[in-house]
């Protein structure tokens, strides 16, 4: 288990867990991020901008601190 | 806010769906009014409301802004969630290429239980996206009313007026904790997605928002739209509105007034004397500085942005230059107005309501005006500062906009707060439909006409009684000696500053019979772009901030430049 941050670009994960407060978890739940989906990081920046992630059709900009509460697993199928 | 207009047996139609979904073009198609749509999520910050009468029923429509759940997060969400509430009739539209997640909202809204419609939106781009959506059996499921459209060219909007009066409550039950499961289910019976292959857009997005690739294209728009905006603006302006305000209208307003002889009047309509950039005639300086001096550049900046905000590139830049905009306390979405500023600051001022924190507004306004000189300026310093070299101009640029970043990032620390982090959808690509993109621009237009220029116009009147009263005059003399002696430049840089208050370009152009040494021209270029707002400008930060936060900022400003002037001036 590795948080959103970590995982490598071009990679994809299935979420377990989002360690945040309700109102994150509502948030990313409209947009489709929740336990149980696949999510792919697109691209990365060097400098600590926000990472892309793609979910099903949708591509989200998220700031650091959001992807380091979303935790993914990857490889396991 | 939130007053509603009185109409006792009208039938409350509520528009609802995610951000971005063409929520404000349904509306428009079905009131008639125009409301400015763009391809990225947020763009209707208030809601608005129209009337349709159709088959002896009037309807009130209103367009809620967008919501991804009914849990709300935000203020914003919150008054959606209440005005959902509060309606007869939900139209729940849907991005038809992103049927899961959308449906998220909709089993949400027919829990409420009301009368709803669905319109699933952007029906032509599921062709080609390799999406298949049974209509008839999602309408089975869920047990209401199912429409596909195609909202930017009008298509199936008929349709939804005519099935407005079939909106039924759904039948569809599911327990809340399988909510997804029960999405699921839906999406497995009405939809089929077929393997498709990378579309040309989709690869362009790629491209665009990967920061290695992405911030050299960003620096190609930005030189496209720089291009653009001159080639257009100066076009129109050389070609068309000068001759137009020398040959036609400035003769014909002399001839009318011709007979007038009382001097104060005469000075306050015509200027004294009366010469366009030497005065502040309200009918003639009044006329010629919001229409020939500004317009231009109006007209060209809003047909590229609009133009860029349909495709849908805007949110791309906002997420490049977030890591930038946060370190000055801001979120990437501030880039949109610093961006603009660099063509014409009255737009870009205009466009900092798209900010939620009156903080992140000053902060924004104070890169607007400080970081780069307007366009028109720009162009004159570049003219100007050939003959030095363009070592001199590069580096004469270099300190403003460092002196801008420094003087942000300190703003960003006195003022207390933090932007929250970037959390957005990015639309796809999306070709602009012409129609609609032409009728956006009229509106920006007739915007500027109808809330910019009187300010405008008020402005150069207020300047006018300034000027006639002998203030103007006083001022400039009491300021001439210390400010040349700071600058080390002539005396004469006083009248400049004055006339630089309405033009800012041609307060540059008029060093040249100064015989400037490089270092004087570099310190009295810099001076001259960051001092004072120009007169259109400053009438809007007024209007946008408040008179007293405006002044402080614009007094700031000026001691600034002073400063850096003054600095410059010691030090090269």
């Amino acid at each position: 288990m590795m948080s959103l941050l970590e995982l490598e670009k071009g990679k994809e994960g299935r979420v377990v867990l989002i360690q945040a407060g309700r109102g994150l978890i509502n948030k990313l739940d409209g947009l489709g991020i929740r336990p149980g989906v696949s999510v792919k990081k697109k691209s990365v920046s060097l400098v600590e901008s926000p990472i892309l992630i793609s979910v099903g059709r949708t591509q989200i900009a998220i700031g650091r601190g959001m992807a380091s509460k979303i935790m993914v697993e990857t490889g396991k199928k | 806010m939130r007053e509603k207009t009185y109409c006792s047996d009208c039938v409350n139609v509520l528009i609802a769906g995610n951000p971005n979904v063409g929520k404000s073009v349904v509306f428009s198609r079905l009131t008639g009014i125009n409301v400015i749509t763009s391809n990225y999520p947020g763009t209707t910050i208030s809601f608005t409301e129209g009337f349709l009468n159709f088959q002896d029923k009037k309807y009130r429509i209103a367009d809620v802004p967008g919501i991804y759940t009914l849990e709300p997060v935000s203020k914003a969400e919150e008054v959606a969630v209440d005005m959902l509430r509060s309606g007869e009739i939900i139209v729940n539209v849907l991005d038809a290429t992103n049927l899961e997640r959308n449906l998220n909202l909709t089993l949400q809204i027919l829990k409420l239980g009301k009368p709803m419609i669905l319109v699933l939106n952007f029906w032509d781009e599921t062709k080609h996206t390799g999406i298949k959506i049974d209509v008839k059996k999602l309408e089975d499921i869920l047990g209401v009313p199912v429409i596909p459209t195609c909202a930017v060219t009008g298509e199936g909007l008929r349709e939804v007026i005519s099935q407005l009066s079939f909106a039924r409550a759904s039948s569809f039950k599911f327990n809340d904790s399988e909510k997804w499961q029960a999405i699921g289910g839906i999406i497995e019976k009405a939809q089929t997605v077929f393997h498709k292959h990378h579309t040309l857009l989709e690869r362009l997005s790629d491209i665009t928002i990967a920061p290695v690739t992405g911030l050299p294209a960003a620096l190609g728009v930005l030189f496209v739209v720089f291009n653009f905006v001159r080639f257009i603006g100066e076009g129109l302006i050389e070609t068309v509105l000068e001759p137009a305000f020398t040959n036609y209208y400035m003769p014909f307003i002399l001839r009318l007034f011709s007979s007038l002889k009382i001097d104060f009047l005469r000075g306050i309509l015509l200027g004294n004397p009366p010469v366009v950039m030497e005065s502040f005639g309200v009918l003639l300086t009044g006329v010629y500085v919001p229409v020939v001096v500004v317009f231009p550049y109006i007209l060209s900046f809003y047909i590229v942005l609009s133009f860029l905000e349909d495709f849908g590139y805007l949110p791309r830049l906002a997420v490049l230059l977030d890591n930038f905009f946060h370190r000055l306390g801001l979120h990437g979405y501030s880039a949109i107005p610093v961006m603009l500023g660099l063509g014409c600051k009255v737009p870009a001022i205009l466009s900092t309501r798209i900010l939620e924190s009156k903080r992140e507004k000053i902060i924004t306004i104070i890169l607007i005006l400080m970081s780069a000189p307007c366009m028109p300026q720009t162009a004159m310093i570049f003219s100007m500062g050939a003959r030095y070299g363009m070592k001199t101009v590069g580096f004469l640029l270099a300190i403003i906009f460092i002196t801008a970043l420094i003087i942000s990032y300190l703003f960003n620390m006195i003022m207390k707060g933090d932007a929250p982090e970037l959390f957005i959808e990015i639309p796809p690509y999306r070709m602009p439909n012409f129609q609609i993109l032409s009728k956006k621009i009229w509106l920006r237009i007739k915007d500027f006409f109808m809330e910019a220029m009187p300010m405008i116009i008020l402005g150069i009147f207020l300047m006018g009684i300034l000027d006639i009263l002998g203030i103007t005059a006083f001022i400039s003399s009491t300021l001439a000696r210390p400010i040349s002696y700071l600058l080390g430049l002539p005396r004469e840089i006083a009248a400049v500053m004055i006339l630089g208050f309405l033009r800012k370009d041609v307060s540059i152009a008029v060093l040249a019979p100064f015989n400037l040494s490089a270092k004087q021209f570099v310190v009295a270029g810099i001076f001259l772009v960051m001092y004072l707002p120009c007169v259109a400008s400053f009438f809007m930060i007024l209007r946008e901030l408040g008179i007293r936060t405006a002044l402080k900022i614009i007094f700031a400003i000026f001691i600034i430049a002073l400063s850096v002037g003054s600095l410059l001036n010691l030090f090269l």
